[in-house]
C-alpha cells in the first residue's frame, strides 16, 4: 500500500504538480531541513540547500522505485549528498567545528534557536563519549562531508577499520541519544 | 550457501546500508553495496530496506528545529519553475527553426513585434511579483506569459530566418548576374582578340614576306578609299624609305581582276607605277618604282583594268 502511495506520489512530482509537491515537502521538508541545518550552520544556507535537495527530487523521481527503497530513504540519500557536495565546496570547512569547541566558549550563532544548542550539547557530550578513532572517523565523515577512502588516507588507517569505526560509532551514538531522550 | 557466509554478508550489506544512507560511500563502494544487494535473498533485501529507511527516518542525531513556513512556496516555486523551465526547453528544441506563412497560420493572432514580447514580459513579472503567496495562480500567468513570449520569440527568429535566407539569394542573384555580364565582355574581348589575331595572321599570309620590309622600317604610309560610296574597298600604300619599291595592301576589292597602281606627281602628272593580281579579298602587292620619281608629296590611285580609278588617297 505504501509502495503504491510512494509511487503515485513521485509519478506527479515527476509531472511537476504543484500538489503532490507541497505533499513532499509536508512529510520530507524538515527532516531535510534539519540535516542541512546541523551541517551548514545557519538557516539561510540550510533553506537554499532544501530547495536544491527538493529541485533534485523531482529531477529524479522518474526513476525512483519503491520496491528498491522507501521513500524517505531515496529523499536522505539526495540530501546527504547535496550536503556533502555543499560542505565540499566551502571555502571553509564547516560548521561541524562548533561541535569540537567548548560550549562555554564559543559564540552562539545569533540564529540558532536554543534548541539546537542543547542538542548539540548532548550530542558533543555522546561523541565525546566514543572512542577517538569512532569519534574523529564520524566527525570528518558525516559532519566536514569527506569520504570514506579520504579518511583512510588521512588517518592512515585501513579503509575497513574506518567503515567499522563509522559505522559503530553512529550506531552507538543514536542509541544512547535515544535512550537518553525517551528517559528525559 | 552455508549460514556463517550468509551471516557475514548480512552484516558486510548491514554496515554497507547505513553508510550509504549517510552518503558516506564513494562510486565504487556504492556500486559495491548495490551489487550486494541486488544479489541478496528478497528477505533481505526487505531488511536491508527497512534498516535504510529507519536510519533515514531516524532524527536523534539532528537538531531539533524547524524551517520556516515560507520555504515550503519558495521550495514549491523552485520545482515549478525548474519544471517550467524544463518544460520552455524542450519546446524549443522542437520548435521549427523556421516556419512559412502568417503568424496567424502557425498558431498566433497577429504579428508580434517587440511591443508583444515586452507586454508578456510585463504580465510575467506581474505573475512573478506575488510568488510566494499563491504559487497556484503565479503557474498559469507565468505558464501563459512565457507561452506569448515564446510564440512571439518564435516568430521573430522565424522573420528574421527568411529575411536573411532572401537577402542571401538576392545576393547570389547579383553575383550570378555580375558574372554573367564579365563573362560577356570577356568573351567579347576574346573574340575580338581572336579576330584580329586571325585578320594579321590573313594579312601576313596574303602579303607574304614582303610586308616585314615595310612594317617597322619607317615606311610612309598612305591610304586610299573609294571614289564614290558604291565603292567600298579601301587599299594602303607604303612606301620604303628609299622610295624606290612600294607595297599596295588592299581590302575587299574584286577578286581575279588586274589593277594598277598609278602615282600622281606634284605637278598633276600621272603615270602607272605597276600593276597587281588580286586572287582574295584581302592581299598586297609589291611594286618596284624604279626611275619614277616618287616623292613623299606624290599622290595615289588604284585603276581597275577598265581604266576607272576606283581609289585615291
Amino acid at each position: 500500500m505504501v509502495v503504491h502511495e510512494e509511487r503515485v506520489l513521485m509519478q506527479a512530482v515527476a509531472k511537476g504538480d504543484e500538489a503532490a509537491v507541497q505533499a513532499l515537502f509536508e512529510r520530507f521538508g524538515a527532516l531535510v531541513f534539519r540535516h542541512a541545518y546541523q551541517a551548514l550552520g545557519t538557516r539561510a544556507e540550510a533553506e537554499d540547500l532544501v530547495q536544491d535537495v527538493f529541485v533534485q527530487v523531482w529531477r529524479t523521481a522518474d526513476r525512483f522505485d519503491p520496491t528498491k527503497a522507501k521513500l524517505v530513504t531515496w529523499v536522505m540519500l539526495i540530501t546527504r549528498r547535496s550536503v556533502i557536495d555543499r560542505l565540499r565546496r566551502r571555502a571553509v570547512r564547516p560548521k561541524a567545528v562548533h561541535l569540537e569547541e567548548d560550549a562555554s566558549v564559543s559564540a552562539p550563532e545569533p540564529e540558532r534557536p536554543i534548541g539546537g544548542e542543547v542538542h548539540e550539547g548532548a550530542l558533543r557530550r555522546r561523541l565525546d563519549e566514543l572512542p577517538a578513532l569512532q569519534r574523529d572517523v564520524i566527525e570528518r565523515i558525516y559532519l566536514q562531508g569527506f569520504t570514506l577512502r579520504e579518511v583512510s588516507q588521512q588517518m592512515n588507517v585501513p579503509l575497513g577499520t574506518v567503515k567499522s569505526a563509522l559505522s559503530r560509532g553512529l550506531a552507538r551514538v543514536r542509541s544512547r541519544l535515544g535512550t537518553n531522550e525517551q528517559a528525559g | 550457501m552455508s549460514s556463517s557466509s550468509s551471516s557475514v554478508r548480512r552484516d558486510e550489506l548491514s554496515e554497507l546500508a547505513q553508510l550509504h544512507i549517510t552518503g558516506c560511500l564513494d562510486e565504487i563502494e556504492t556500486a559495491r553495496f548495490e551489487r550486494l544487494l541486488h544479489e541478496a535473498p528478497p528477505a533481505l533485501q526487505a531488511e536491508i530496506v527497512a534498516l535504510q529507511a529507519g536510519i533515514a527516518e531516524d532524527q536523534t542525531l539532528l537538531p531539533d528545529v524547524e524551517p520556516d513556513r515560507a520555504l515550503l512556496w519558495r521550495v514549491v516555486g523552485a520545482v515549478l519553475e525548474a519544471a517550467a523551465s524544463q518544460e520552455r526547453a524542450e519546446q524549443e528544441r522542437l520548435a521549427p527553426i523556421a516556419t512559412i506563412g502568417s503568424p496567424a497560420r502557425s498558431g498566433m493572432k497577429g504579428q508580434m513585434q517587440e511591443e508583444d514580447i515586452a507586454e508578456a514580459a510585463g504580465a510575467m513579472a506581474a505573475a512573478t511579483s506575488d510568488a510566494a503567496l499563491a504559487p497556484a495562480v503565479q503557474d498559469d500567468a507565468e505558464r501563459e506569459a512565457w507561452n506569448a513570449l515564446l510564440a512571439a520569440d518564435r516568430w521573430r527568429k522565424s522573420a528574421l530566418v527568411w529575411r536573411g535566407a532572401c537577402l542571401a539569394v538576392a545576393g547570389a542573384l547579383a553575383a550570378a548576374l555580375a558574372f554573367n555580364v564579365w563573362l560577356a565582355m570577356s568573351a567579347t574581348q576574346v573574340s575580338r582578340l581572336a579576330l584580329e589575331r586571325v585578320t594579321g595572321d590573313q594579312l601576313r599570309a596574303a602579303v607574304g614576306p614582303n610586308l616585314a620590309d615595310f612594317i617597322g622600317q619607317g615606311s610612309i604610309v598612305r591610304g586610299m578609299v573609294g571614289t564614290s560610296p558604291a565603292v567600298n574597298s579601301s587599299a594602303t600604300v607604303l612606301l620604303a624609305p628609299t622610295l624606290d619599291s612600294a607595297l599596295v595592301m588592299w581590302v575587299d576589292l574584286a577578286a581575279n581582276r588586274t589593277y594598277s597602281l598609278r602615282v600622281v606627281s606634284a605637278d598633276g602628272v600621272e603615270r602607272e607605277a605597276g600593276t597587281f593580281e588580286v586572287r582574295s579579298d584581302v592581299g598586297g602587292a609589291r611594286i618596284d618604282l624604279s626611275g619614277m620619281a616618287v616623292t613623299p608629296a606624290s599622290r595615289w590611285q588604284v585603276v581597275d583594268d577598265r581604266g576607272v580609278v576606283l581609289l585615291r588617297d
